[in-house]
């Protein structure tokens, strides 16, 4: 202790947050300095004050209201909702299309045999669903349009019954089948354990065009291509729609915050990634829309959740989270 | 590992062993948490918003961030630090962003009938104590709401951290990341300046 009559000292004495030399020290200085003794008075007086009157107890029923939060908000969906959220889930256009394209393959398989014509075409015109943009599942955020029809393919329809061809062969079901949309996913379970989602090495997939980070774990945003930011969670997402670097940003928008290019640490150039199949981002929202905005993250597209810090999750304002965006195209599913 | 031991000595379930019990399913173990911290917490956040429905939202939203982290705590700090720094973490996030209510929850039975949700403590709102009466509870504690609004925010923060939260230095420095002797002189200058307004005000010792 420098010098016993220092003010702080006061306080600490108050607090009991001296050691026995440096109270007697206080204490002596004290017992000689009256004016000393006046501020120790007051500022006692001010402490009890305020530990008196200072603590509100809770209004009745807090615990009963948080305990009805809690299940509300945290509780497991039901068998219930579970199917009912796996039923919105599933491509329905895909689906219909696939059942046109199988009833038309029955009826031309029951057709007597005929001259085969000249197969050819691709099936870039089946394409049910690749139109269709994901809702963004936020308050507030508008419904985007659903997806449109797909048009049947027409070298399926075009052609006449093919002699010898097996019913619903797998080519045959291949092109009737629509590109699914990534978008319209099954929901992510909650997010796991790091380690073990970086067992699931996506990144060997051949529809990814982007090299694999060297260390998931660590998440995509590593100490080089980070400028000053500092994520507070890390996540992979692949998607097949370029326009999904937009729709993060409004998704970052319509949580109190904006999207910055991990490389900069500015905000994000969209232009830039035009073309590119890889973007490092970090999604910036306010710190109480954390939640809302990672849920609505697993409606963009595949997602991995790489790592999370919790002395940052909570800081003042605004919460990092980082994306490692990862392009692909013309992918199926 | 000496507050677990002292805890069982005393034959008061740690806050360690709470959070054990939770990991294993009990969910009896986190009601304990919240009956032991709720008054705490729920203050911090009462004196840093002003108004009791906004202070029973965030003491509830830092009580669910609990839940949710309760089975990945790692016991690096203690759990009390946590609790307080996620509470006064919310807090200023919420002063930040404004008084915005969130829409999807429901209106607290206790927020304050008419007026401004932003202006002074509406629940005390009681005639002024004439030139001879002394001051009663509810106008001590608009009187140190308003002595409290007027340090900085700093000052405010440790204050309402040790006095209001009886947070030893120790705790306080690691929550703040302070060292200690910053804790120290900045709750000394907090309490001289709380003190310096509240004897303006009232003398304390008429404070019934």
């Amino acid at each position: 202790m420098t010098d016993p009559r220092a003010p702080e000292n006061l306080s600490a004495l108050l607090d009991g947050e001296l050691d026995p030399d440096e109270v007697e020290a206080v204490e002596r200085a004290l017992r000689e300095d009256p004016a000393l003794r006046a501020e120790l008075h007051a500022l006692q007086e001010a402490m009890e004050f305020t530990r008196e009157h200072g603590p509100v107890e809770p209004p009745a029923g807090f615990a009963e209201r948080l305990n009805a939060r809690i299940d509300a908000e945290l509780a497991p969906p039901s068998l219930w909702e579970r199917l009912r959220d796996a039923f919105r889930q599933l491509p329905w256009e895909g689906l219909a299309l696939a059942a046109a394209g199988a009833l038309v393959l029955f009826f031309v398989q029951s057709a007597p045999k005929q001259t085969p014509a000249t197969t050819g075409g691709d099936d870039a015109g089946v394409d049910a669903v690749a139109q269709g943009r994901p809702e963004l599942g936020v308050e507030g955020a508008p419904a985007l349009a659903p997806a449109a029809a797909p048009s049947p393919p027409p070298t399926a329809l075009a052609q006449g019954p093919e002699a010898g061809t097996a019913v619903a062969t797998p080519d045959a079901v291949a092109q009737a089948r629509p590109r699914s949309n990534p978008s319209l996913r099954l929901p992510d379970p909650a997010p796991s354990d790091a380690a073990s989602e970086s067992g699931q090495d996506g990144l060997a997939s051949a529809e990814l065009s982007a090299a694999a980070p060297a260390d998931p774990t660590r998440g995509s945003l590593g100490a080089g291509g980070q400028k000053g930011l500092d994520a507070a969670m890390s996540y992979r997402l692949r998607a097949s729609d370029k326009r999904v670097l937009s729709q993060l940003s409004e998704l970052a928008r319509l949580n109190g915050g904006q999207l910055i290019d991990a490389s900069t640490g500015e905000a994000m150039d969209l232009r830039a990634f035009d073309s590119a199949t890889q973007a490092q981002v970090v999604m910036r929202v306010r710190a109480d829309r954390v939640t809302a905005a990672t849920t609505a993250l697993r409606r963009l597209g595949e997602l991995d959740y790489l790592a999370r810090r919790d002395d940052l999750l909570y800081g003042s304002g605004a919460v990092d989270v980082a994306i490692d965006v990862q392009l692909s195209e013309g992918s199926t599913r | 590992m000496f507050a677990t031991l002292l805890a069982m000595t005393l034959g008061v379930t740690s806050d360690e062993e709470l959070v054990r019990r939770f990991g294993s399913g009990d969910r009896s173990a986190f009601s304990e948490l919240v009956r032991r911290y709720q008054s705490r917490v729920y203050s911090l956040c009462f004196r840093w918003l002003r108004d009791p429905a906004k202070a029973e939202e965030v003491a509830q939203d830092v009580f669910i961030a609990l839940y949710k982290s309760l089975a990945d705590f790692r016991g690096e700090s203690k759990l009390s630090t946590w609790i307080f720094r996620v509470a006064t973490n919310h807090c200023k996030n919420r002063l930040v962003y404004g008084n915005r209510r969130r829409e999807d929850r429901h209106e607290s039975i206790d927020a304050p009938v008419g007026g401004d949700e932003d202006g002074p403590v509406k629940q005390y709102a009681i005639d002024a104590p004439g030139p001879d009466a002394s001051i009663n509870r509810a106008e001590a504690s608009k009187l140190l709401q308003a002595a409290l609004d007027a340090l900085d925010e700093d000052q405010r923060e440790i204050v309402l951290l040790r006095d209001v939260d009886d947070l030893s230095y120790e705790e306080i420095a690691e929550l703040l990341q302070l060292p200690k002797g910053t804790v120290k002189s900045r709750l000394h200058r907090a309490r001289a300046e709380l003190a310096r307004r509240l004897s303006r005000k009232v003398g304390l010792e008429d404070v019934v």
